[in-house]
């Protein structure tokens, strides 16, 4: 159970990155223009179970998340519907202005693929030693559960530490499911 | 001078001179020709004068032979000044086509004044400037006018301004449709069509030429909205795809590499696209907007579900997409076009143009369509000079500048306004076009010159009008107001018969007055002019007998017969 509690120990250091998010690069390639990434990322909006990112023409998003300063990631919560909610997550760190028809050029920092659990809120830990120094996130969704023309994500919350300052007294603790 | 149409008002030139005449013909009040006299220094007033002309041109200062007969009389006298001493020159004045009522002038005593002329009154003072005001202009919109200091420079409307007109001019632009006037910063990549298909003529000079032309138009406005849009160029015909250009801000590069193009092979539109699309993924500057201007010009061999395809990949990849459809008409090719527009469409970014062949340079069309103007007020500046410019027959560096960042309101004023002229000045040339047809042979050639000598020839113009209305004065003049659309097509088609018959009788365009006799004496042209005006009836008597009076009358009487066919539609 060492690594369990080690898992869980780690957890509790992390903070939502939310507030290290640089908006103004936030960038969403082929999401709905009536459903947009702020209805996934911002405080708010993605609690709300009405409001989702939706993908447009086909069933992929590509979102570009630069942050404000250098940050570790350590997991990511990725809540959606059960039929139209993300299947395959690829997450690319530091890689800039990807597109769509270069993603499959770069090997992805990490994998993952959702279940049930995650699509409810189980965050998604990932592989913290790839996520040691981001300067930005890229996160591939490449389909969804039932392989429906159109995704909805209701929430994307990141979850890991700054590298400058870890505030000690800032840090919140994450319910472990 | 001053043209008898509305010339977009920057280009008029108009240094401030002393006893410069001109008249400017009211296309409400066709009878009034209003004669603005700059006073000298010693006159007392500030005085606009509204004269009817007897029996000739209103020209009051020239050595016409035909003036030394006329008597002009005056028909108001709109005086605002009560004291001797002071006078100022007025330097431009216009009439209020909506409101037929209101004149407008602008003098160098630094103020503008709204004149009615019925109640013989001043309805306001713009006391908006600090130095002279040369010109000013009603717009199309009734409350909109813009005035402009000095060349080269626009007047920034102060709050001093007469409350009405100010409060107009502010709710006709609403905020709202002009908060998003900052220039889009963007890559563009032209997609030219060099096939086979673009060797036809029937845009002027050659289908290849005016989309060459429509190009450099189109890197111009990019880059002048932003100086930090690139632009790239790629041919889609000839051996294959190749790209001449990849997208970047140097004009002269992009410019030289459209020189010695050749046309031949076929177009692929899908790799075209689809190239362009890789050549903006791999642009410098990864903030820009991506945006691709295909000219579709000659028949579309894809099918409709893969242009659908591309759309779509566009769109995944926020490509905006401008379709410029011309040349070749294929069944099925608006219908392809349109399916690709759905669905790269996102938000209306994505625009498609229908160029269909005439008179008009596919640039001109071009300039008000949102392939320039891009979808806000990004391309304003340029747009609206580049129009002004093609209006005026030439080329001119001036630019509304810094419009957009400063003044958004009257930067949409502007460019509106601009471009409702055009929409009408293209209106009246094509209608002008296809009246003169059957006329001349020559016609053709001096229609597309019509244009360019415009400004000559407007002296012309405006004497022969004034002679053929002053000769109809005794016959008919009813309808002589309404329908000013009608009348200006006729100063057009008249212009059109003024250069036809000088250039058959072989006279220069340039020396006005001495030509002036000799083609009015020319009875084939004044019967041609007679008939074409509304409200003549070529076969009343006082007509006959007006042209009887003229030498060479069996001419005449063949000429109207001729006449009369195509101008029966009318």
């Amino acid at each position: 159970m060492s690594a369990a509690e080690s898992a869980t120990a780690i957890q509790r250091n992390q903070v939502d990155l939310l507030d290290f998010i640089d908006w103004s690069g936030v960038e969403c390639l082929n999401q709905s223009s009536s459903h947009s990434l702020s209805n996934a990322l911002k405080q708010g909006y993605r609690e709300d179970e009405g409001l989702n990112l939706e993908s447009d023409a086909d069933e992929q998003l590509l979102i570009y998340i630069p942050f404000t300063q250098v940050i570790k990631l350590h997991s990511v919560v990725l809540i959606g519907s059960e039929e139209e909610g993300p299947k395959t997550v690829k997450l690319f760190a530091n890689r800039e202005h990807m597109g769509f028809s270069n993603v499959s050029d770069f090997p992805p920092s990490d994998t993952a693929v959702l279940s049930s659990d995650n699509l409810k809120g189980k965050p998604v830990v990932l592989k913290y030693v790839k996520f040691q120094n981001v300067r930005s996130l890229t996160i591939f969704i490449e389909d969804n559960q039932s392989g429906s023309e159109i995704t909805k994500v209701q929430k994307i919350a990141l979850y890991g530490s700054t590298v400058e300052t870890t505030d000690m007294k800032g840090l919140k603790k994450i319910e472990d499911h | 001078m001053e043209s008898t149409q509305f010339t977009p008002w920057p280009y008029l030139p108009r240094p401030p001179c002393e006893s410069q005449p001109s008249t400017h013909r009211s296309r409400r009040f066709p009878r009034l020709i209003q004669t603005r006299f700059l006073s000298k220094p010693t006159q007392p007033f500030l005085s606009t004068t509204l004269t009817r002309p007897q029996s000739s041109c209103s020209n009051p200062i020239g050595n016409s032979p035909l003036l030394r007969e006329s008597s002009i009389e005056p028909f108001y006298v709109l005086n605002n000044i009560k004291t001797n001493e002071f006078c100022a020159s007025l330097t431009s004045f216009d009439w209020n086509d909506v409101e037929p009522k209101r004149i407008e002038t602008s003098s160098i005593g630094t103020t503008c004044t709204i004149w009615d002329i019925e109640k013989s009154i001043v309805e306001t003072q713009l006391i908006a400037h600090v130095k002279e005001v040369y010109d000013i202009a009603w717009g199309e919109k009734r409350v909109v006018f813009v005035h402009f200091r000095r060349w080269g420079q626009i007047s920034k409307s102060r709050k001093s301004i007469g409350v009405l007109n100010f409060l107009l001019f502010q709710a006709f632009c609403s905020p709202s449709s002009v908060a998003s006037a900052a220039m889009v910063l963007e890559a563009t990549m032209i997609c030219i069509d060099n096939s086979e298909w673009m060797r036809n003529g029937d845009y002027s000079p050659s289908r290849f030429q005016a989309q060459a032309d429509a190009v450099s138009l189109i890197c111009g406005a990019k880059t002048q909205s932003n100086p930090e849009n690139t632009v790239g160029i790629l041919t889609m015909a000839g051996k294959g795809v190749r790209v001449l250009a990849t997208p970047t801000s140097d004009l002269g590069k992009i410019l030289s590499c459209m020189h010695g193009l050749e046309m031949g092979g076929e177009t692929n539109l899908a790799a075209g696209i689809l190239i362009a699309q890789l050549a903006l993924k791999h642009r410098q500057n990864k903030n820009q907007q991506q945006r691709i201007i295909v000219f579709a010009g000659s028949p579309i061999k894809h099918e409709r579900k893969a242009l659908e395809i591309i759309g779509k990949k566009l769109k995944k990849n926020s490509v905006a997409l401008d379709i410029v459809n011309f040349g070749e008409e294929e069944d099925g090719k608006p219908e392809k076009l349109e399916a690709l527009l759905g669905s790269v469409n996102n938000n209306d970014t994505s625009h498609m143009v229908h160029v269909p062949p005439g008179q008009n340079a596919l640039s001109d069309v071009l300039i008000s369509t949102p392939v320039f103007t891009g979808d806000g007020e990004g391309g304003s500046g340029f747009a609206a000079a580049a129009a002004a410019a093609a209006a005026a027959g030439g080329v001119s560096d001036f630019d509304f500048g810094v419009d957009p960042n400063i003044d958004p309101e009257l930067a949409l004023a502007l460019r509106v306004s601009m471009e409702e002229e055009r929409a009408r000045q293209e209106a009246a040339a094509k209608k002008a076009a296809e009246e003169a047809q059957p006329q001349s042979d020559s016609q053709n050639a001096t229609s597309t010159a019509t244009e360019k000598v415009s400004d000559q020839m407007d002296e012309d113009d405006l004497l022969k009008q004034a002679v053929a209305l002053s000769m109809n004065i005794p016959g008919s003049d009813s309808s002589a107001g309404d329908a000013q659309m009608s009348e200006a097509t006729n100063d057009d088609q008249e212009l059109a018969l003024a250069l036809q018959m000088s250039m058959q009788d072989g006279s220069k365009d340039s020396s006005a007055p001495s030509d002036v006799s000799k083609v009015l004496g020319d009875q084939s042209f004044m019967s041609s002019i007679l008939s074409s005006l509304p409200g003549v009836d070529p076969n009343d008597p006082n007509v006959k007998d007006l042209l009887a009076s003229l030498p060479g009358q069996s001419e005449s009487q063949e000429k109207k017969d001729e006449d009369e066919q195509p101008k029966d539609d009318k």
